[in-house]
């Protein structure tokens, strides 16, 4: 299977700094693709940094496995271990400046090789799969509003009005910093998207589609539909910072 | 440069036209037969014995024959008069640029007169007394034309001086405006281009102050330095500018530290002035609320204590402020209207650069945290008196529609003196809690928060009634009805798990009181009491059936 990756960052409409990192790196040889979003917090030099620091040490630690093929057997243990290791450089990164005591950040990857794709994720960053025209979401957010909503004490509409609606229950740099998998098989076609929360606030999933497919329902070039899926929210007036990064097959 | 500027700008004046005058009449003075007119003039007059015998009527003697004359007149000049006349005409130049516009036109005009004749009567003297000739008509034209030169000078002079003091006072008068109203940067903007008379260093001294008072130190150092730069001993500015310099030393050393909302101001030491807030002065820190440090001030206009408590402005996004803040003050306008005795009264609300404030009254006493610990609990009917007080409040403000949305220990001082008690933060206290601001750490506790503000649903006083009870639970047991290791599960267990009877932890607990508390926490909240005040009745009999019940 091929892969075509393509992503993109972009502040938002009202916030003044980016805390959201994204970055990707595809191995054509060994057919292996790798892709992630971080969405930072914790005061805003804060949230930048952290989500900095995960996306390079995940792509440090995992980059050399994608070209020699090494981990293919056990992807699952050495993402962990990455994730581990970040986590373990924003709280050395704490310690040496307290003024970012606060900071953490979410992670969303997914490793694909060939036709698997293996899915991990902290906090509230989400991983869909553009199946036949649907999106579906292969994430659960990592939030309190989130088990709320499963325990039936909130419906949806309530959300906004939640005083703890943005306290996640996990994140990379937090106590619990538990990563949670999944894997699915890819079918030719078929398309992942990861994204920050600023993309899902803005942007309700049910129009992406329409923004994803040309005139014609033949999926748009990948680099037009991030581009198309980021303006729009950002016309729908996006508060939060909104990162894409979506991975094509053929 | 400097040099260069400083003559060019004195150049084309007409005092410099006045000393080029004088030197030209030194040098080349003889060769300018109208210069010696005042000469002949008294030669005519006085010289010729002959002329003298014909009354008033005499020739002026052409200035080619003046020296045959005098010799013929047995007159001899001295060896010093050249440099008598060069000299006397030195001075007159410097008299008439340095004095005349001192003196003003109408005095000058008297005193060149008087030099005038005094000259005259003095080359007069020579003549019939030493025989000697001094010519010093070259000095008595200078003196007449230059003072006339003069007059034109001084006039638009007159003008440009005015003017000048007037811009000063106009300078100094706005900028102490400004700094009255607290704008010491423009204030002292305005100052620059003033002198360094010492209304301005007054006024610089004074700007300093207030910039060392709104804690802007690096600007107040600023200003001192230019105080000491222009007047080294001015006042104590030296002492203040060396006391700023180690704060600021000393600060840049602990900002790594964080500004966050637990940022407290640093309060200097005693050679800076303490900082102010609004118009209150800041004496110490005396604790940390919700939304930040908490301060002890003073009204200095009528020396009234006030508590203040600070928003500040760096926890949050910069895109979040605007949002905050206007809710900080319509919850602030709104607490300001309530007027109860177990209500803290809340006197004002501002704004500072980094942080919002609002001043309140001081409560004395301990919040009823500090009750809150199985081994520190109050008497059951002391609690229960306390806990009326507080719903009769609670009724009140519900009454003006204001609901507290944060009732807990923390946020009820009691006074165990005369047994007072004041709810504090009315609506404020939730607000920084409220922020968009992601985090995984958890921001305040829902421990004693209802299921419905829980849930985001509408929070009405039936909220804080749920609230009132769950203060109660603690503080006659020690503990709260849920218990969670985190958010998450606290919130699952409010929303979901009935609560831990609070007979559990309190075993002599009267049955009254368990129906009491059981009612208020009730998870639905018709279920509840119908208002605070219903609660504050129920709350009141049960102490009065307590009081009978013991012997």
């Amino acid at each position: 299977m091929k892969f075509l990756v393509t992503g993109q960052t972009d502040t938002g409409t009202v916030r003044e700094s980016n805390q959201d990192a994204i970055d990707w790196c595809v191995d054509e040889t060994s057919g292996q693709a790798l892709l992630m979003v971080a969405d930072g917090m914790g005061g805003y030099k804060g949230g930048e940094e952290a989500s900095r620091i995960a996306v390079d040490t995940l792509i440090e630690i995992l980059g050399p496995a994608l070209t020699d093929g090494t981990a293919s057997e056990a992807p699952e243990a050495l993402v962990q271990s990455a994730l581990a290791l970040a986590g373990e450089r924003i709280e050395d990164r704490k310690v040496q400046a307290p003024d970012l005591a606060k900071m953490g950040t979410t992670i969303v990857l997914a490793w694909v090789s060939d036709s698997r794709a293996l899915v991990a994720h902290i906090g509230d960053s989400r991983c869909y799969l553009l199946r036949k025209g649907t999106p579906q979401c292969l994430t659960r957010d990592d939030t309190v509003v989130q088990n709320m909503l499963e325990d039936g004490s909130i419906r949806e509409r309530d959300v906004p009005n939640v005083p703890f609606r943005n306290v996640l229950t996990r994140a990379l740099g937090a106590s619990d910093a538990t990563a949670t998998f999944s894997e699915v098989l890819l079918e030719p076609g078929d398309q992942l998207l990861l994204c920050s929360d600023g993309l899902t606030a803005a942007l309700n999933e049910g129009e992406w589609m329409n923004l994803l497919t040309g005139a014609d329902s033949v999926p748009a070039p990948a680099p037009l539909a991030v581009q198309a899926l980021i303006e729009a929210s950002l016309e729908r007036g996006a508060k939060d910072n909104v990162s894409v990064v979506l991975l094509s097959t053929n | 440069m400097n040099s260069l500027r400083f003559i060019f700008q004195r150049i084309f004046s007409l005092r410099l036209l006045i000393v080029l005058a004088a030197v030209a009449f030194a040098f080349v003075g003889d060769a300018l037969p109208m210069l010696s007119y005042v000469d002949r003039m008294l030669f005519s007059i006085l010289g010729d014995a002959s002329g003298s015998a014909q009354g008033l009527s005499f020739v002026l003697i052409p200035h080619d024959s003046l020296g045959e004359a005098i010799d013929a007149r047995g007159l001899a000049e001295p060896l010093w008069s050249m440099a008598a006349i060069r000299g006397s005409l030195m001075a007159a130049a410097i008299f008439l640029i340095l004095a005349v516009p001192r003196l003003g036109g109408a005095v000058a005009l008297l005193v060149v007169m008087l030099l005038a004749g005094a000259l005259v009567v003095l080359q007069s003297a020579l003549m019939f007394y030493q025989n000697a000739w001094l010519p010093l008509g070259e000095v008595v034209t200078l003196l007449v034309a230059g003072y006339l030169v003069m007059l034109f000078w001084l006039q638009p002079q007159r003008t440009i001086v005015s003017l000048t003091s007037n811009v000063q006072e106009a300078r100094t008068r706005l900028s102490k405006l400004l700094l009255r109203q607290g704008q010491a940067d423009d204030a002292l903007e305005v100052l620059a281009d003033c002198p360094d008379d010492d209304q301005t260093l007054e006024l610089q001294y004074d700007i300093a102050i207030a910039q060392e008072r709104k804690r802007q130190y690096d600007k107040a150092c600023a200003t001192f330095r230019q105080i000491v730069s222009s007047r080294r001993n001015y006042r104590d500015a030296a002492r203040r500018l060396a006391a700023l310099e180690s704060l600021a030393s000393e600060s840049s050393r602990v900002s790594g530290s964080g500004f966050d909302s637990t940022r407290t101001l640093v309060l200097p030491e005693q050679s800076v002035s303490r900082p102010t807030l609004g118009r209150y002065e800041i004496e110490r820190e005396i604790g940390r609320g919700a939304m930040g440090v908490v301060y002890l001030g003073k009204d200095p206009k009528i020396s009234r204590t006030v508590a203040i408590k600070t928003l500040s402005y760096q926890a949050f996004d910069p895109s979040e402020l605007s949002d905050l803040k206007s809710r900080f003050f319509r919850e602030a306008e709104a607490a300001g209207r309530l007027s109860h005795p177990a209500i803290v009264t809340v006197y004002d609300v501002g704004e500072e650069a980094d942080l919002a404030f609002i001043a309140m009254d001081y409560a004395h006493g301990r919040p009823l945290s500090d009750f809150g610990k199985p081994d520190r609990l109050l008497p059951l009917n002391t609690v229960l008196m306390i806990m009326a007080r507080a719903a009769d409040a609670l009724g009140y403000a519900h009454g003006q529609r204001i609901i507290h949305r944060d009732i807990k220990p923390g946020n009820i001082m009691y006074n165990p003196d005369n047994g007072d008690i004041k709810i504090t933060d009315f609506g404020i206290a939730k607000i920084s809690d409220d922020s968009r601001t992601k985090t995984g750490s958890v921001m305040g506790s829902p421990l004693y928060m209802s299921p419905e503000q829980l849930k985001g649903q509408k929070v009405t006083g039936a909220s804080d009634t749920y609230s009132l009870g769950v203060t109660l639970y603690k503080l006659v047991s020690g503990q709260t009805p849920y218990q969670g290791e985190t958010l998450a599960a606290l919130t699952y267990q409010i929303l979901n798990k009935r609560p831990r009877s609070v007979r559990e932890f309190n075993k002599e607990l009267p049955n009254g009181v368990v129906r009491l508390i059981n009612k208020a926490i009730q998870r639905e909240p018709e279920k509840r009491f119908a208002n605070a005040a219903t609660m504050a009745e129920a709350l009141r009999r049960q102490a009065a059936r307590d009081t009978e019940e013991v012997p």
